[in-house]
């Protein structure tokens, strides 16, 4: 079978989607593990991983229940009905999703000031627009609590695009308590495959806010930062990529976690870490 | 799209507005910023972003 979009592109563990709601009730019935991201009025983002490390690809399990087209949207994120709704809730939420991507793209081809690009990615933050060329879809779940903020850091000539807020979580999973589990989850979901008599897990995160800023202000911006003690900051130059200013360690890293089978163990289980770039 | 090490997928901005020139030029006249916070856990950019945007007296003294 041919797929536009996905044919021919490598084979994952996991997957963003966007379905119509229909269509996430009946993947729950399927092999892979779902993961409720984000939620408009007509579609749902989902993560799927699938069951078991290296043992399955979530694109084989969907081609087994696709019909129609799957191209891969603008950002970063794929958009696959499965044929497991019926062709009429597939056509209506097929062309739902063609009329939102139709009106984004007129929204940002209209932009022709740095005002007016501030004031749809307000509106995006607001909900107001479903998506934008970097981020194809609703806002995530770990955004709400930023929103205001954010909005008034736009307001302010900050375009935000993209970062994490600053959490840590620690806890304890037992295999007695599985009928609790959230295996919408895919990290909890993933890890009972790999440790099926429990685990330990910590995840700690810094805070991060990436974006843009106009030349002129960046300057003012560099030299209020550079008296903080408890952040760090990196600039560039968009045109160019150069970094223009830095106080950020090349061995940064934003986030770590760990897992371990055992109590015992935990203390002496390596961090994994991750960077950003 | 930029594969960071959790396999989650950072988004190129140039490359997310490439077929929107003018929204590119908009871009030309910024910097990126990237700011974090050093402790795990702790602290928010954007509460130093706000304080930036309301200490406008800093910029005036500054």
């Amino acid at each position: 079978m041919t797929l536009d979009g996905l044919d021919g592109a490598p084979w994952h563990n996991n997957l963003n989607l966007q379905l119509g709601q229909s269509s996430v009730r009946n993947l729950f019935q399927v092999e892979v593990f779902p993961k409720i991201v984000g939620i408009s009025n007509a579609l749902v983002e989902v993560e799927i991983s699938t069951k078991e490390y290296g043992k399955a690809s979530i694109e084989a399990i969907l081609l087994d229940f696709y019909c129609g087209r799957a191209p891969i949207g603008r950002g970063k994120r794929f958009d696959v009905l499965t044929s497991l709704s019926t062709n009429e809730e597939r056509n209506q939420d097929w062309q739902i999703f063609l009329d939102q991507e139709v009106e984004n793209d007129r929204i940002h081809r209209s932009i022709k000031s740095f005002p007016e690009l501030i004031n749809t990615n307000i509106g995006f933050l607001k909900g107001e627009i479903y998506a934008t060329p970097y981020h194809g879809a609703p806002i995530d779940r770990e955004t709400l609590p930023l929103l205001q903020s954010l909005i008034e850091i736009n307001k302010f000539g900050f375009i935000s695009t993209g970062g994490q807020p600053a959490v840590c979580e620690y806890y304890y999973k037992s295999p007695l308590l599985e009928s609790q589990v959230d295996f919408s989850n895919q990290v909890i979901a993933k890890s009972f495959t790999e440790y099926p008599d429990g685990y330990y897990f910590a995840d700690e995160q810094n805070g991060h806010i990436e974006g843009f800023l106009q030349r002129d202000m960046a300057m003012d911006l560099i030299r209020f930062v550079s008296q903080r003690k408890d952040v760090n900051i990196h600039v560039h130059d968009f045109k160019t990529s150069s970094v223009l200013y830095t106080n950020t360690p090349h061995d940064f890293y934003h986030s770590r976690t760990k897992i371990s089978k055992s109590l015992c163990d935990f203390d002496s289980t390596p961090w994994k870490i991750f960077v950003w770039y | 799209m930029v594969l960071v090490e959790d396999g989650t997928m950072a988004v190129d901005i140039p490359d997310a507005y490439k077929d929107y020139p003018r929204i590119i030029k908009i871009l030309d006249d910024c910097v990126g910023i990237n700011m974090y916070t050093k402790t795990f856990g702790e602290g928010s950019p954007e509460s130093v972003l706000l304080d930036f945007s309301k200490g406008r007296s800093y910029l005036s003294t500054g």
